[in-house]
């Protein structure tokens, strides 16, 4: 802490510690009387004890242990409102009512706090980080909205309209007037210069003003703490241990069947406990701009909840105002929330002396502060930096929070954030790409008149590149798009589907696409289906009917899908010739008769390469899937496709191209000194024949023209069939 | 109307008709009687009559104009129950009373109508087409359950028995005997048969049989109706509540401004409403395994409950289970609704005479059989085709449903399901594949030491491919991943993230994603952007401080971010320490030295080439990014690049690949073939031409040198 001892951190520490310790006594007085409220009145001043104690090792085992430096950690208010109501319902009385509300508070305490260090032990955090910003926006500036209403109300404001007249009375106006000018003072200084010496300096300064302004008006500090304008102190606690459950005379009083009852409302105290500190945590985050260890922070509060829970007190999380307020104010130092447990202690165990010194209105004023710098970065300023749909959201949230509380604002906010992501999920659309087998060929070689059906019919096959996560929200609209392409006219014999792209896809989505696979199979359109899913496999296997899954077109990549379905266009236009569709035949003629004429010119002048060097080529027959050249070895020569096919394929198996008969494996193989790039197997039966790097030599130096020829059409080969994924 | 004229299928339609006619005033009957309960109870007997008015209305619409023939229309239960609601709270009394229920009721299905009659005009009926696939099962499920509820009750069997004893009483027992063992043998033969006629012979033989047993034992129908063996009816009207109905005066008495004070409940009714009927042509889909036009559904429903409205009755839609029924049995005519209207017409109009010919159990054995057939289908058959997780919410929507009623069922369906749905999406690994620059290069073409330093430095500019939507659920695992990566060793130059395989981002992606840019702007690695939506961009630049958002590189694709990032790593590589450099350079110079040879080799290669052909090369000078060869333009000659560099780009104007000097751009074979893509200068270049014809030359008079360019190219060519 060595860097912490710098006299220009520790008096802003020591500043914004007393105000901070004079905001939660009074917040925890205030919360504390609600909690022991009703038959658990006559222990009010125990109970508030009991959570300043544990307000006290909350914020000591966090300055400590957590990983921001300034950090001030209490119980939440939330938490209070469920230990009230878990107080409300306990059907006890007397002493045996405060033991046993002190029982499940303890309980409650350490299953929370065990609840968060196993967390961020076992590095969960991950798992419970889904804040959406809006909300941590919305939560922040409402957080703004109820610091600035307790403030207020610290200064004796009520917003009724009753308690208006009164609010103009010589003393209320002091009190609220002084907290108000000292609060919006502090924002304007703040906002103009930031120096961390702002505060205290303006703190003593105006605690000086004020009891000199006290003595020249001649009030004595006992009037001025009567009419509110210093802090009142807290309520003398009756006779008794501090801690009751340590208390051998009182532990036995505990109605464990009462605190077995309480099981759903411990656990309502745990989840809330939970809630509210991922709230805070990335609620800090942003307000802070700091990036925070989630882990260890869990691991701290777990702790600090715990060493609270064994003294009776509530679970902790920390608290952003404060801790926001130390970092703005340059106290980020562990000395400030030190310094903020100790003399939260110091409350606890000697009273209030130090304390009652600080005027009310400078306390709520400097809450007014902390809430109108919130509100200003949380809700005004945001408001350029967010689309206007998130932006509503972060109203509303603060909205919520303000007049019905946390829990409420979180979850309000939650679901419409929820609901605007489905529906902009819905609204993506899952189509990546469409295409026919016009625009797209697969690599497989085909012969010209094949090229021709396909350059002709090729419109008939429909084929989409599917993307994201398909589920119930756009499995619909697509199948709805998908069923509106099979009434195009000429219809199509085959549509493919291309899942490659697709991250998953829930039930509603599979049921829709087995809808979609049921009507094309009815009206005799064949479905290819690529790189599905593993879910979407199964899962369509398990509710189509077997006919209908076995008709399914599998395939093992886009490019043999789209193979398949040139096939099934294929074969629809040979049945129509078969049927007399003579007169599509006629204009394929057409189209293909350049190309067949190119084709048969390259075919003679391979066929006469092939004889001029039948003599040093040395042929060679392959099974379908045998390699003809490994990845990585070392070409034996040029080897040229005499008849048959043979592929190219990746580490994977997928077919990157196919060479046909009169191409070259690779031409550049001629050059020597080359290796395959990829591995090649034979499509189908097929013969290659080689030209050995040594008669090439000899070639060249014997036959030069020869093979000038057969590099030459290995030029023009290159440019038609180039190697895919060869490097040079 | 032809393909119903078949006489099996008229017969089926015509049965099926009754039955669901039955069925229906059946369900609405006890339903009226709630709506028309308290201060309405006086009005009971015309409120019944108005509710069974309004169903014959929509159904007979729903009948003529839906999709499907067999369809059949009525006020969905949830809406009744809501109208129920309204009339508890009504502060009025008597006619006035009345009057205003009426009105109210008009109100609601002229709403409803208007509603659901403009979805469907401007063909919004899709969009209200999100109803999740388990949600529709538990529903239809649970719709089973109701069926079997509603037949043990009107066979006399309730929870509400007093004594369990009383069920053996003989007419009891014979009551729901009966209904059972028809039920149940409905529902196991028509498990082993398929033919339409089933259902008609059954019904006619066991009305037959029933009478017999009846007359057999002695009993009339009068003590069979009074024993609950008859269909009971609507009761008869002693005070002219036909005449009530009629009346259009009756409005004149309403109270509008209390109406005027219903509008919340109306809007609840109409969404409801609007609710059954997207969840009813959900399941009806599902079930029936048939296609329907949502938007024209909408508008028939939206006409039907118009017109139902004008006559002061409730809204409808298309109901379930005997539309389901009439497909199941493959009554596919208009005739069965039409039925069914008419049937519930005569019973609103002349009272309960034909209904009083129908023995009890036999409506509730065929109400028995069609919540077997839904139970079984969506319950049980359903478990085999569902992952347990979704059967899980299925049963679950089906006890919700079945014990909390049918909002409570439909709020914590939709809630688990989205809640399902929203783990499995942040669930998704948003980083499609990662790589560095060592694994892949941009296409740039770059000299030999460059190309080393990226193949010794390329994990120092990692890359991510991102996918999908990115949002709160996996931003932050994504950022911390990211915030991660800069932790590395070597700490990375730069780091890019390329979003064009993103379907979108939402707010807190952005922010996240921008606190990830932060962090890495005060560890100094550079972020390069490629693929970015306008949200994405604005939200950045809104959200970042103006000297970090100008630190980041943002590329139009791929290739260019990922080239941007090789700029960075060459440059650091440059710019390192001075002691680090030496150390560098001597490993950097072993994996160049046989790269740095082979290039060299062929420079001279090139250089002796260019030298030997110079008499027939044309010199050609390209300024950037000026066009070298046109999309599609047929091959002027080989193009021999001696400075500068040149790339391919598509049509989008990406680039697929690059070359430098001693490539060979385009060939000499003269022929059709056209270039794919467009070849530009990337930067000043020149190119030495060598036309066809001067090949074709060479080839005649200079073999050799032929050889010896035909060999350079064979081995250099490029674009």
């Amino acid at each position: 802490m060595s860097s912490d001892r710098r006299l220009t951190t520790v008096i802003p520490a020591l500043t914004l510690a007393l105000i901070a310790a004079a905001n939660i006594v009074v917040g925890t007085v205030a919360l504390g009387s609600f909690v022991y409220a009703g038959d658990l009145a006559p222990y009010s001043a125990q109970g508030i004890r009991l959570i300043l104690l544990g307000c006290c090792l909350i914020a000591l085992i966090t300055a400590l242990s957590s990983g921001l430096r300034g950090a001030v950690a209490t119980p939440p208010a939330p938490l209070m409102i469920v230990m009230a109501g878990i107080g409300a319902s306990l059907a006890l009385q007397g002493e045996r009512l405060f033991v046993t509300m002190a029982a499940i508070t303890a309980l409650g305490a350490l299953a929370t706090g065990l609840c968060a260090a196993l967390v961020g032990c076992f590095r969960l955090t991950h798992l419970v980080r889904f804040v959406p910003y809006p909300l941590a926006c919305g939560f922040v500036s409402g957080t703004g909205a109820v610091a600035i209403l307790v403030a207020l109300s610290q200064l004796g404001v009520r917003l009724e309209r009753e308690a208006l007249g009164a609010l103009f009375e010589p003393v209320a106006l002091s009190r609220w007037g002084l907290g108000v000018a000292y609060g919006l003072g502090l924002l304007a200084a703040t906002k103009r210069w930031k120096s961390p010496l702002i505060l205290p300096a303006s703190f003593a300064a105006a605690v000086a003003l004020f009891h000199l302004s006290l003595t020249w008006f001649e009030v004595s500090t006992e009037e001025a703490r009567t009419a509110g304008l210093l802090f009142a102190g807290m309520a003398e606690a009756p006779e008794g241990a501090l801690l009751p459950l340590l208390d051998p005379n009182r532990l036995h009083l505990v109605d464990w069947a009462a605190v077995a009852g309480q099981a759903p409302n411990i656990l309502a105290l745990i989840l809330v406990g939970l809630l509210c500190l991922v709230i805070y945590l990335s609620g800090l985050e942003l307000a802070g701009n700091v990036e925070l260890d989630w882990n260890r922070e869990f691991r701290a509060m777990g702790l600090a909840s715990m060493a609270s829970g064994l003294g009776s007190g509530p679970p902790g999380s920390i608290v952003v105002p404060i801790t926001l307020r130390n970092l703005r104010l340059g106290a980020d130092t562990r000395l400030a929330g030190v310094f903020t447990a100790l003399l939260v202690g110091a409350a606890l165990l000697f009273g209030d002396a130090v304390l009652s010194l600080v005027p009310l209105p400078l306390i709520g004023g400097v809450l007014l502060f902390t809430g109108a710098i919130m509100l200003d970065e949380w809700l005004i300023k945001v408001r350029r930096r967010l689309p206007w749909p998130e932006f509503a959201i972060v109203v509303l949230i603060f909205l919520t929070v303000t007049f019905f509380g946390f829990l409420a604002g979180v979850g309000v906010g939650m679901s419409v954030l929820v609901l605007l992501l489905i529906l902009r999920l819905a609204a993506t659309d899952p189509v990546k790409a469409q295409f026919t087998a016009r625009d797209r060929h697969s690599r497989r070689m085909r012969p010209v008149p094949d090229r021709g059906i396909l350059r002709l019919q090729g419109h008939r096959l429909r084929a989409y590149e599917l993307r994201g996560y398909i589920f119930f929200g756009s499995a619909h609209l697509l199948v709805e798009r998908l069923r509106r392409s099979l009434s195009g006219d000429p219809r199509p014999v085959c549509i493919l589907l291309d899942f490659q792209a697709v991250s998953g896809c829930d039930i509603s989505a599979v049921t829709a696409f087995g809808r979609f696979i049921q009507v094309c199979d009815s009206s005799g359109t064949g479905v290819v289906l690529t790189g599905m899913p593993g879910r979407l496999a199964s899962e369509l296997e398990r509710s189509l009917p077997p006919d209908v899954h076995g008709r399914l077109l599998l395939a093992r990549d886009a490019d043999q899908a789209l193979e398949v379905g040139e096939d099934r266009v294929l074969e629809a236009h040979a049945s129509t010739v078969g049927g007399g569709g003579a007169g599509s035949d006629a204009s394929l003629l057409e189209i293909v008769a350049d190309h067949l004429e190119a084709h048969l010119d390259r075919q003679i002048v391979f066929e006469r390469l092939v004889e001029e060097l039948d003599a040093w080529l040395k042929p060679r027959d392959y099974e379908p899937g045998d390699t003809i050249a490994a990845a990585g070895e070392a070409f034996r020569g040029l080897q040229l496709v005499v008849s048959g096919h043979a592929s190219v394929l990746d580490p994977s198996g997928a077919r990157l191209a196919q060479r046909s008969p009169g191409a070259a494996i690779d031409p550049r193989a001629l050059v020597g000194g080359q290796t395959a790039q990829r591995e090649i197997r034979a499509g189908d039966t097929c013969r290659i024949a080689t030209l050995g790097a040594a008669d090439a030599k000899w070639l060249e130096e014997n036959r030069t023209a020869l093979m000038v020829k057969l590099y030459r059409y290995l030029a023009a080969e290159e440019r038609s069939s180039p190697v895919p994924g060869g490097e040079r | 109307m032809n393909s119903g004229a078949t006489a099996g299928r008229v017969s089926s339609a015509l049965t099926l008709g009754l039955i669901a006619g039955s069925n229906v005033v059946v369900t609405v009957v006890p339903l009226g009687s709630v709506v028309f309960s308290g201060a309405l109870a006086p009005y009971s007997i015309p409120g019944t009559r108005l509710v069974l008015l309004g169903n014959a209305i929509v159904c007979l619409f729903i009948a003529m104009g839906s999709g499907y023939r067999g369809a059949v229309g009525m006020s969905p239960p949830a809406t009744l129950v809501i109208l129920a609601g309204i009339a508890a709270t009504l502060p009025l009394q008597s006619d006035i009373l009345f009057a205003t229920m009426v009105a109210t009721i008009t109100i609601a299905a002229l709403a409803t109508g208007l509603a659901t009659m403009l979805l469907g005009s401007f063909k919004l009926a899709n969009l209200m087409r999100f109803v999740p696939f388990p949600l529709a099962c538990g529903f239809v499920a649970r719709i089973g359950g109701l069926c079997f509820k509603i037949a043990f009750s009107l066979m006399g069997v309730t929870a509400a028995l007093p004594n369990p004893g009383l069920l053996l009483q003989p007419f009891t027992a014979l009551n729901w005997a009966i209904g059972v063992a028809y039920g149940l043998g409905l529902f196991l033969l028509t498990r082993r048969r398929k033919s339409p006629l089933i259902l008609p012979a059954s019904f006619v033989l066991t009305i037959a049989a029933f009478y017999l047993v009846l007359s057999f034992l002695g009993v009339s129908p009068a003590e069979a109706e009074a024993e609950g063996l008859l269909l009971a009816g609507v009761s008869e009207s002693a005070d002219g509540g036909l005449r009530l109905l009629l009346d259009p005066a009756i409005l004149g008495l309403a109270d509008w401004a209390v109406v005027a004070a219903q509008v919340p409940i109306l809007l609840a009714l109409v969404l409801m409403t609007v609710l059954c009927l997207v969840i009813y042509l959900g399941a009806f889909e599902l079930a029936g395994n048939l296609e329907l036009d949502w938007n024209s559904e909408f508008r028939i429903t939206g006409l039907a409950s118009m017109a139902a409205g004008g006559f002061g009755t409730p809204p409808g839609c298309l109901s379930l289970p005997p539309s389901l029924r009439n497909r199941m049995f493959g009554v596919d005519t208009r005739l069965a609704g039409i039925t069914t209207a008419l049937f519930v017409a005569t019973v609103c109009v002349f009272g309960n005479a034909a209904l009083r010919l129908v023995p009890t159990p036999l409506v509730g054995g065929m109400l028995l059989f069609t919540g077997a057939m839904l139970l079984d289908a969506w319950l049980v058959q359903v478990r085999r085709k569902l992952p347990g997780p979704e059967f899980g919410i299925v049963v679950l929507i089906f006890l919700t449903i079945l014990f909390f009623g049918f909002l409570a069922g439909v709020g914590v369906g939709a809630a688990v399901l989205v809640v399902f749905l929203l783990t499995r999406l942040a669930a998704l690994d948003p980083v499609e594949s990662r790589f560095t620059a060592r694994q892949r290069r941009s296409s740039r073409s770059r000299p030999i030491p460059d190309q080393a330093i990226l193949r010794m430095h390329g994990e120092r500019a990692l890359a991510y491919e991102l996918r999908g939507y990115i949002f709160f659920g996996t931003a932050h695992t994504l950022a911390d991943g990211l915030k991660q990566s800069l932790q590395s060793d070597p700490k990375p130059t730069c780091i890019l993230l390329d979003f064009g395989n993103t379907t979108g981002v939402d707010v807190s992606a952005v922010n996240a994603l921008g606190r990830f840019i932060l962090a890495a702007h005060h560890s100094g690695t550079r972020v390069a952007l490629s693929g970015t939506s306008r949200e994405l961009d604005l939200g950045l630049k809104q959200g970042l401080p103006l000297s970090v958002h100008d630190g980041l590189l943002v590329a139009a694709d791929t290739d260019q971010a990922l080239e941007r990032c090789e700029d960075l790593v060459l440059a650091a590589h440059t710019h390192a320490p001075d002691d680090e450099p030496a150390r560098v350079d001597s490993g950097l110079l072993e994996v160049v030295a046989d790269d740095l040879a082979a290039y060299l080799d062929r420079q001279i290669l090139f250089e002796d080439l260019v030298a030997d052909l110079d008499a027939w090369l044309e010199p050609l000078d390209f300024a950037t990014g000026e066009t070298i060869v046109a999309t599609g333009e047929k091959s002027r000659g080989a193009l021999l690049l001696a400075t500068g560099r040149a790339g391919r780009f598509d049509a989008a104007g990406s680039r697929l690949a690059e070359c430098g000097p001693g490539e060979v751009i385009g060939d000499v074979n003269v022929g059709e073939r056209r270039t794919p893509g467009e070849v530009r200068a990337t930067e000043p270049c020149r190119a030495l031409l060598l036309t066809p014809a001067a090949a074709a030359w060479l080839e005649r008079n200079e073999e050799a040198l032929a050889l010896r360019f035909y060999r350079y190219v064979v081995a250099n060519a490029a674009l």
